[in-house]
C-alpha cells in the first residue's frame, strides 16, 4: 500500500486555499466524471482518485490529519487512538464531493487506513431516498440460441433471475430489466439490470442484421446442367433448384429464411447463399476422355 | 396515483432536495418531460436516471443548463456512434472470416 500524494492528484500545491482545491477538483471532475465518459474505465478510475483526493483536501479535519502524517501515515492509527481518549469529535463532511452511490467503497486502501471506511461525503441533496445502483451483466449465446425465443436463468449478485430472451437479439445488444439492480436507498426505487448479449460466431452462417449469409458447394455437373440440392437453414432443410449454367460465386436470396426480426413475430430476414462450384477430382480414364471430348467440341 | 410508472414531481423534489423550478428549467430546455394529470405534475420513472445525472452535473460540477443540454446532445451522439460501431463490427465479421 503506497502513499498517495493528494495534492499531486489535484495538481495543487500544499498551501492551496479551499477555493483553489475546489476549483482544481471541479476542473478535473469535468474532464473525468463518469457521466461524461460513459463506458470509459480509465476515466472512471482517474475520477475515483480525484474524488478521493477531494474528499480529504476539501475537509479541514481530514486535510489536517493528512498533512500532519504525510508519508508517515502508517503511524496515524496509533496516534489517533491516543487522541480519541482525549476528545470525541464527529466528522465534518465536505460539501463538494461527488454523490453517486456507485462511488461508495471505492476509496483506496491508503485512504481507509488513514480515515477508516468511507461513508462518502454525500451532500444534503441526496440524503433522502435514492435510486439503487444499476447492475451490468453479459450473457453469451450461440447464433442458434439467439435464433429462438427461449428462457434462461442467470445469476446476478447471487440472485437467480429467469428471463425470456426474444428471438433475434443482436450481438452487443443491451436489454434493461427494470428493478433488478440493487435495492433503492431509504425506500427509493430499485436500480435496473442491464444485460449485454454476446453472440458467438457460427461455423455455417454469418449474420448481418436480420439477414444470414452462407456458402454452399455444388457439383460441376449440377452447375452446368442444372439440378436440385438440399440445403440447411436455421429452420430446417429445404430443397433448392439450381439453374443450368450457374457460375461460381453466384449469390441467390431466399426470402424469409434469415434471422427472426427482434420482437416482431413472424418476420424474418433473408438467407443469402453463395454457390461454390466444386470441380471433380481423381477422374477415371473414362471421365477424362469425356472431358477431352467436350473440350474439342 | 395508480400508475406506478409515474412519480409525483413534488416527491422527486423532496427526495433530491431541489426546487420545483429546477425541474421546470430542465423541461424548458427539453431535458425532461413533466406530465400534468389532474393538476398534479409527474415524472416518468425512466427519467430518474437522467435527472440524477443532470443533478450531478449541475450541482457537483457546476455546469449550467445550457452546458448540460450540450453534454446530453454529445452523449446521444456518442451512444449512436457506439451503436454504429457495433453494427459495423458485426458486418465486418463476414469479410474477416472469408
Amino acid at each position: 500500500m503506497a502513499f498517495i500524494d493528494y495534492y499531486k492528484t489535484l495538481g495543487v500545491n500544499k498551501t492551496a486555499a479551499e477555493d483553489e482545491i475546489k476549483k482544481a477538483y471541479r476542473k478535473l471532475a469535468r474532464k473525468y466524471h463518469p457521466d461524461l465518459n460513459p463506458k470509459d474505465t480509465e476515466a472512471n478510475k482517474k475520477f475515483q482518485q480525484i474524488n478521493e483526493a477531494n474528499e480529504v483536501l476539501s475537509n479541514a479535519e481530514k486535510r489536517k490529519k493528512y498533512d500532519a502524517y504525510g508519508e508517515n501515515w502508517q503511524h496515524a492509527e496509533a496516534y489517533e487512538n491516543a487522541k480519541k481518549q482525549q476528545q470525541n469529535s464527529s466528522p465534518d463532511w465536505g460539501e463538494y464531493t461527488y454523490s453517486n452511490t456507485q462511488q461508495e467503497g471505492n476509496f483506496s486502501d491508503f485512504f481507509e487506513s488513514l480515515f477508516g471506511h468511507s461513508s462518502s461525503g454525500r451532500s444534503n441533496r441526496t440524503k433522502n431516498k435514492f435510486r439503487g445502483n444499476d447492475y451490468n451483466a453479459e450473457l453469451h449465446l450461440s447464433l442458434r440460441e439467439a435464433y429462438q425465443t427461449h428462457k434462461q436463468t442467470i445469476t446476478v449478485n447471487g440472485k437467480n433471475i429467469r428471463i425470456t430472451i426474444p428471438a433475434g437479439v443482436e450481438n452487443e445488444q443491451v436489454i434493461k430489466l427494470k428493478g433488478y439492480g440493487s435495492a433503492g436507498i431509504n425506500g427509493g426505487p430499485d436500480g435496473d439490470l442491464y444485460i449485454t448479449f454476446v453472440i458467438s460466431d457460427d461455423a455455417k452462417f454469418k449474420r448481418v442484421n436480420n439477414d444470414l449469409y452462407t456458402t454452399e458447394e455444388i457439383m460441376l455437373y449440377a452447375a452446368v446442367l442444372g439440378g436440385e440440392i438440399m440445403i440447411e437453414t436455421l429452420s430446417g432443410k429445404i430443397k433448392l433448384k439450381i439453374n443450368s449454367g450457374t457460375q461460381n460465386d453466384t449469390r441467390i436470396r431466399i426470402k424469409g429464411k434469415g434471422f427472426p426480426v427482434y420482437k416482431k413475430e413472424g418476420e424474418f430476414g433473408d438467407l443469402y447463399i453463395t454457390y461454390k462450384v466444386k470441380l471433380p477430382v481423381n477422374l477415371t480414364p473414362k471421365q477424362k476422355d469425356l472431358f477431352e471430348e467436350l473440350s474439342k467440341l | 396515483m395508480e400508475n406506478k410508472e409515474l412519480l409525483l414531481a413534488e416527491d422527486c423534489c423532496a427526495n433530491y432536495n431541489v426546487e420545483y423550478n429546477f425541474l421546470e428549467m430542465l423541461q424548458q430546455h427539453d431535458l425532461i418531460e413533466i406530465k400534468s394529470i389532474s393538476k398534479q405534475q409527474f415524472l416518468h420513472v425512466d427519467a430518474l436516471k437522467k435527472l440524477e445525472r443532470m443533478l450531478r452535473l449541475y450541482y457537483d460540477l457546476n455546469i449550467n443548463i445550457e452546458g448540460i443540454e450540450a453534454i446530453n446532445n454529445l452523449l446521444l451522439r456518442i451512444k449512436n456512434q457506439q451503436q454504429e460501431i457495433v453494427y459495423l463490427k458485426n458486418k465486418l465479421k463476414i469479410y474477416e472470416s472469408k
